[in-house]
């Protein structure tokens, strides 16, 4: 368990400060300063003055003078997440600013892939209408294989796949992109149950049956008894008459 | 002699007070504790483990297993605290705050929330990656922990989607039945066969009722109550909105979200109005017709004594509820599925919740001792000795349910997504406005259009409310995730597989939970603009 009870960071924190003079001591002191913010953000209760000193403790790592190193890149990026969620009085645009601009500085970096993430999830929910939503949600499909961590990747390919099935956007993009998604391998149990079955289905729909039987067939390897297990075994069934069992190809065919 | 009694009369609360606290006190003293010597021998260990499940059988079968587990392990002796479940929550709540809560204590959906179980519970997630020792020598050897459940511990309260975190292991899973007196059956059909079909089950109804008038005895068809009536009307009204759940199902996964649907609604997808739900109220309607007049606020016992004193023919039962059903029937009991009317496809049971879900208080200073004991309960061994004791539905793969349950064993064959209820499950504004306005619908001069047209009034401000009450909720969630995400990408994880696995865990719920909470948010928002209902366009 990773979470930390606030008190007790608070009182590990709270030692006195070595003297930077160094460069590991000034590392050390700065990792110090980024738990301490992030244990602010959350904890019980949550009051403007704790957000406010963690954004100041973020602001003055992001802004020091250091190499753009993993930590500097996440105090920038925790700052857009306190505009954005944490605040008392969110600003999302600034929000949206502050993920741009860290995504396009840092495009090969984990925390810049992640802003990218975020700001795609504002443009398609909550910079417009639904209707631009799912044309954000279009636009933004080509961008994916710009992510080179597998989780970010999988995360956008899921975003955007359910975002178009969501807000009535192409079924055949959907399915790209949910399908993408599915193979590159989901963490979530119950995610990885609903993408199998969506997938499944869709391909069904858009005529690639060797596709839809792989993800029944995987459904019902890995959760045999979900209630969606007969309807899995079914449609499998239904696809035997028509030889497609047999001339089926293990190997996943391209996105 | 009334002046004796006016005399003594002060006394006799006092006196009750002081045999009140005496007998209190001679409990507490003689309560076994850790360390206690047990006819003399080595100190006594002692796990104590709390539960609110009063249903016959169930300390009995508990029993067994401590017994079972006592026989494994000499020197530990294993307490079992019943709590009424009327203050189970706040006992337990108490217990935990104050530092004293028991070893292992029971989990429930709505009173450990994730912040309760972050900081006073034991994450049990590490645990279940590993295989139970006590299912050495058994089928289910080497499998992990998790894997040995039937439903994978993937639901409240054993598992928290919000924190990722497995708390607890459940030892049952519930289905529903009726249950029908047998005698009652006979005598008034001249057989015992249930019903097959929905309209069988209504013309049943109607005998009943009228075999009541014409022997001048009091006879309900259907014993109900706010506990139970919904096993019978849910199951036929979600029957009949099925297809339209499909219909409204959106992302294609069977499991639509009450938000959606309750969203859907506010967009003119869906109304009172749909042959779906208007078909839905009148069979809802004529089954609640067939229970006692405000069954809607009665309580679990009062239908239970209604059908054990032969007033009631038939009643929906719980799996779990079994042995209280036949325990208090001095007659026989058919068990059977409700009846769905002709034509609408049953839903499979695969996905029912487990549920008797014990887990572990983090601060008790012999947790390692809990665990295993926990790890005990819910082996092949220690779940199967619970299932035929308790008549409770076994929760881990292989264990035999009793003779008497194996009526209620799940069905896993049937359609992969069920309608949905205009309660609209845990959306609580929601379900007090339905739930206040169901005599529109259930009493004699009712009738759909009466309690439609209430629900077109009141359900819409419901629905908003909910929606709203869901993103703020959610959202707060998605915050804390953010923590996590920070620690994560600190710690790394190497060669780890299962860090790695929760690092992947935690981004995708996080991004799930804000795409989901901001596509919620901004179809309220939609509703205050032009109509922008979206329209699904054909595949290219």
């Amino acid at each position: 368990m990773v979470a930390l009870r606030f008190a007790d960071a608070q009182a590990a924190l709270s030692s006195p400060a070595a003297t930077a003079t160094d460069d590991q001591a000034v590392a050390a002191l700065r990792a110090r300063d980024y738990a301490r913010a992030l244990a602010l953000l959350n904890a019980p209760p949550k009051t403007r003055e704790k957000i406010q000193r963690a954004e100041n403790i973020l602001a003055s790592l992001a802004a020091a003078p250091h190499p753009a190193d993993d930590l500097h890149l996440a105090a920038a990026y925790y700052l857009a997440r306190i505009r954005h969620i944490h605040a008392f009085e969110p600003q999302p645009a600034e929000a949206a600013q502050r993920y741009e601009r860290l995504a396009a500085e840092h495009p090969g970096s984990w925390w810049g892939q992640l802003a990218w993430l975020k700001r795609a999830i504002m443009r398609i929910y909550e910079d417009g209408s639904p209707a631009e939503g799912r044309a954000a949600a279009l636009a933004l499909g080509p961008e994916v294989q710009n992510l080179t961590d597998p989780t970010l990747r999988t995360c956008a390919h899921l975003t955007i796949g359910n975002a178009l099935l969501r807000l009535g956007g192409p079924r055949l993009e959907a399915y790209r992109h949910l399908r993408a998604a599915a193979e590159a391998g989901i963490a979530m149990p119950e995610f990885r149950a609903d993408t199998a079955i969506q997938v499944a289905d869709l391909a069904l729909e858009f005529g690639e049956p060797s596709v839809a039987i792989r993800f029944y067939r995987q459904f019902l390897t890995v959760f045999p008894r979900d209630g969606r297990a007969a309807y899995a075994e079914a449609q499998l069934g239904a696809l035997a008459p028509r030889g497609e069992l047999a001339t089926f190809d293990p190997k996943p065919a391209a996105p | 002699m009334i002046e004796r009694l006016r005399q003594i009369a002060p006394y006799i609360g006092a006196g009750l007070l002081v045999a009140a606290f005496a007998t209190a006190a001679w409990r507490m003293a003689t309560l076994p504790r850790a360390g206690a010597t047990l006819r003399g021998e080595a100190p006594l260990e002692i796990v104590r483990f709390a539960h609110q499940e009063l249903n016959p059988g169930v300390r009995e079968a508990f029993d067994l297993v401590a017994r079972a587990y006592e026989a494994r392990h000499p020197g530990v002796r294993v307490v079992q605290i019943p709590v009424p479940d009327r203050i189970y929550p706040t006992w337990i709540n108490t217990q935990v705050l104050g530092g004293t809560a028991p070893d292992v204590v029971q989990l429930l959906n709505n009173v450990q929330h994730d912040e309760v179980l972050s900081r006073h519970y034991l994450p049990l997630t590490l645990e279940m990656e590993q295989p139970n020792p006590y299912n050495a020598g058994t089928p289910l050897e080497g499998v992990p922990w998790r894997s040995t459940f039937l439903d994978g511990v993937k639901d409240r309260p054993a598992f928290s989607s919000g924190l990722l975190e497995v708390f607890g292991a459940p030892s049952t899973v519930a289905t529903f039945r009726i249950a029908a007196n047998a005698e009652l059956l006979r005598t008034i059909v001249g057989h015992t066969e249930p019903p097959a079909t929905f309209e069988e089950f209504i013309a049943l109804c109607h005998r009943a009722a009228e075999w009541g008038r014409t022997h001048q005895r009091p006879l309900t068809p259907i014993a109900g109550s706010t506990h139970n009536a919904h096993i019978v009307i849910g199951r036929i009204y979600q029957a009949a909105t099925r297809p339209l759940a499909e219909e409204l199902d959106r992302l294609g996964h069977y499991r639509p979200d009450f938000r959606d649907l309750a969203l859907a609604y506010l967009h003119g997808e869906w109304s009172l109005d749909h042959p779906a739900v208007r078909q839905g109220l009148a069979w809802r309607r004529e089954i609640g017709r067939q229970m006692q007049p405000g069954f809607e606020r009665a309580e679990r016992n009062d239908a239970l004594f209604r059908f054990a004193q032969g007033h009631a023919l038939l009643m929906g039962v719980a799996s779990h509820e079994s042995t209280a059903v036949l325990a208090q029937s001095t007659f026989p009991v058919v068990v059977f599925e409700v009846p769905l009317p002709a034509g609408a496809e049953a839903v499979s049971e695969g996905r029912n919740a487990t549920g008797l879900v014990l887990g572990i208080p983090r601060h008790n200073p012999q947790t390692a001792r809990a665990l295993d004991f926990l790890r005990f309960a819910t082996s092949l061994e220690g779940n199967e000795t619970f299932a035929q004791h308790s008549h409770w539905l076994p929760s881990v793969l292989g264990a035999r349910p009793s003779e008497l349950n194996a009526p209620f064993a799940p069905r896993l064959e049937g359609a992969p997504i069920d309608g949905f209820p205009l309660e609209m499950g845990g959306m609580a504004e929601t379900r007090r406005v339905v739930e206040n306005l169901l005599y529109l619908l259930y009493q004699p001069q009712g009738s759909v259009d009466s309690f439609a047209a209430a629900y077109a009034a009141q359900a819409p401000a419901a629905f908003r409310t909910d929606v709203s009450r869901a993103v703020s909720q959610i959202r707060r969630n998605v915050m804390r995730l953010d923590s996590l995400v920070a620690a994560y990408r600190a710690l790394g994880h190497g060669e780890d597989a299962l860090a790695a696995q929760r690092e992947a865990m935690n981004l995708e719920v996080q991004t799930f939970r804000e795409a989901q909470t901001a596509y919620w948010a901004q179809s309220l928002r939609a509703l205050a603009s032009p109509p922008t209902a979206p329209t699904a366009e054909p595949g290219q």
